[in-house]
């Protein structure tokens, strides 16, 4: 399998709720190691794909392949199976539990001695070393692993949400807005989190409202509008201008102008 | 680089200059984390008065022996009401499940000639059963816990009724070795008691599958996200809870030799006082088993002084109340600091 096969293939996918057309009809993929910008307006259907390829939803028509064989996702349980994880907006971390016990959070190691294996006996010595590690790794400093993370700083618990994403996402990341509720320097070490992923060959998706971070840190954007893709294409060239005229949908021809007008500068 | 923390470990001192106002919420929190030393205190503290001020009655065997066996029954209770609360719900029902347990296993003896040890087990199996009913509403039918376990309560107490309307007297000598037999000059339950706090505590503290009622009663809704389900771990904990209710309501009927239709009544307000006096919030996600059992303790220290020096009875209910309210207040200072 080669790098320039999709990971991810979306095809076709419908989703209503109600009388309400929250996807009508999306296609689009992911290649190893890509980031892809999804973007939209509220209400585009950024959040109800994701929560597609997150497991939360399922969609009325359409296919979804992974590798090129067809799955389907109707858990989180199987999303991450199938080695998508998922930073959620408000990060979906449990405060009342320390910091290795959310980054194992579904996934805790247990001992490998035969009988206590089969209970389930947890293996804390090593999850709290692998959480060290995983967490140093991407830059981000916790000394107090065994404090809630309720006490810790947003920077921190936007670090190890992201930790466990990547920490356990083999094939996709969905990152639904990461920097939302930072500041400038945290949201520095998201772009640099991003570009570790891709670096080891892992599809990134990016929902993002901040056009310079998409521009900054995508191969290439997605724009939803209305429930429909009304644009796929690199984002070499692209100014932040030209997103937000496709967003919104004042030009639908962009693409066409920028290319023209990227050569004209 | 993400900000570093300073603090280490939950044993470091606030940083000097702190505002004031931090600092005592601070000094809220810390009473928080530490309610089960604060407990072990107060339970110390407790004894050492009553062995002070009513040293003939209070320090002999029999009196100890008492209190041991009143604990058993609220220690079993409080095991599961502790993992229920844990995954962030409650039972009111298990007053009204424990009676029930006892007085079917009563009937199956007299009436239909049952096998003690079989009737045992099916007044059990009867708690585990409305522990599934209790959980399917809460988990399935979406209702609050609180609502649906006090309508099926009063489902489990008619059904009760209906059952056996003067409740089971003299159930059978063959019935009585559970509850009376004893080990050490100790009854059974309170070693029966002995024994699930011990797995109870093992379960809680060292077990992948029991680590997700942390998780569950913390954030449902994280839990979900993560790929826990949600609904099971909620079921889950209302059957281990309807089945320790039941093992209470037979293990109370041998030792009676007597099965009460109104067994159990107000255990509940015992059992929960004791569980949030222990550590457990209303919000969930926090608790040990340790914790509840010194609640527990705590509980029955205060019914026998009680007693023992002569207070009516009635006084029970209030101070059992004065002191449930007490322990939500410091939950809520604590769990208010850690949100923020």
């Amino acid at each position: 399998m080669s790098d320039a096969d999709p990971i991810l293939e979306v095809q076709d996918i419908r989703k209503a709720f109600g009388g309400v057309h929250a996807l009508r009809g999306v296609s689009f993929s992911l290649r190893r190691g890509e980031v892809v910008g999804l973007v939209g307006d509220n209400g585009a259907g950024k959040s109800t794909m994701v929560k597609i390829l997150a497991g939360s939803h399922h969609p009325d028509t359409g296919r979804i392949l992974i590798d090129g064989r067809p799955v389907y996702i109707d858990s989180p349980h199987r999303a991450r199976q199938l080695g998508i994880e998922t930073v959620y907006q408000d990060l979906a971390l449990v405060e009342t539990q320390n910091v290795v016990a959310n980054l194992f959070m579904n996934r805790e190691l247990v001992s490998t001695k035969p009988v206590l294996r089969q209970l389930g006996w947890l293996d804390r010595r090593r999850m709290r070393r692998e959480a060290q590690e995983v967490l140093e790794g991407l830059g981000v400093r916790v000394r107090a692993y065994d404090q809630p993370v309720s006490r810790l700083s947003g920077g921190q618990r936007q670090g190890i949400a992201v930790g466990r994403a990547v920490a356990w996402g083999r094939e996709i990341v969905l990152l639904d807005e990461p920097s939302a509720a930072l500041g400038v320097e945290q949201s520095r070490s998201i772009m640099d989190m991003i570009a570790r992923l891709s670096g080891n060959g892992i599809a990134v998706l990016l929902i993002s409202h901040n056009m310079q971070e998409v521009l900054e840190a995508c191969d290439r954007v997605v724009v939803l509008l209305h429930g429909r893709k009304a644009a796929d294409l690199p984002t070499a060239g692209l100014t932040a201008r030209h997103l937000v005229d496709l967003i919104t949908g004042v030009a639908p021809e962009t693409h066409v102008l920028a290319e023209q007008e990227s050569e004209l500068l | 680089m993400i900000e570093a923390q300073e603090a280490v470990g939950p044993g470091a001192s606030p940083p000097a200059g702190r505002p004031v106002i931090l600092r005592a919420r601070a000094a809220a929190g810390a009473i928080g984390r530490s309610r089960t030393l604060l407990l072990a205190a107060l339970v110390a503290a407790l004894f050492a008065y009553m062995a002070i001020t009513s040293t003939s009655t209070f320090v002999s065997s029999d009196n100890f022996a008492a209190v041991l066996l009143n604990m058993a029954q609220f220690g079993i209770l409080a095991i599961g009401m502790m993992i229920l609360m844990i995954a962030g719900q409650f039972d009111l029902s298990v007053g009204g499940v424990l009676a029930l347990a006892g007085v079917v296993a009563g009937l199956l003896v007299q009436d239909h000639g049952t096998p003690a040890a079989v009737a045992f087990a099916l007044g059990i199996a009867v708690g585990g059963l409305c522990g599934l009913i209790n959980g399917l509403v809460v988990s399935r039918l979406r209702i609050n816990a609180l609502i649906a376990t006090l309508a099926t309560v009063g489902i489990y107490r008619g059904v009760t009724q209906l059952l056996s309307g003067t409740g089971v007297s003299s159930i059978g000598h063959d019935f009585q070795v559970f509850g009376q037999t004893k080990l050490l000059g100790l009854q059974l339950p309170f070693w029966i008691m002995l024994v699930l706090v011990v797995l109870a505590m093992i379960a809680l503290g060292k077990l992948k599958y029991f680590q997700r009622f942390y998780y569950v009663g913390g954030s449902a809704k994280a839990a979900a996200r993560l790929g826990i389900n949600v609904e099971q771990m909620v079921l889950v904990g209302f059957i281990i809870t309807g089945l320790l209710a039941g093992l209470a309501g037979v293990l109370l009927a041998s030792r009676l030799n007597n099965a009460v239709i109104t067994a159990g009544t107000g255990v509940e307000l015992q059992v929960i006082t004791a569980v949030v006096l222990g550590g457990a919030s209303l919000k969930g996600g926090v608790g040990t088993i340790q914790g509840a059992i010194l609640g527990v303790v705590f509980i029955a220290l205060v019914q026998n002084a009680l007693i023992l020096k002569g207070v009516d009875v009635f006084w029970q209910g209030i101070v059992i109340g004065v002191v449930l309210l007490f322990a939500v207040a410091i939950d809520m200072a604590s769990s208010q600091e850690d949100r923020e």
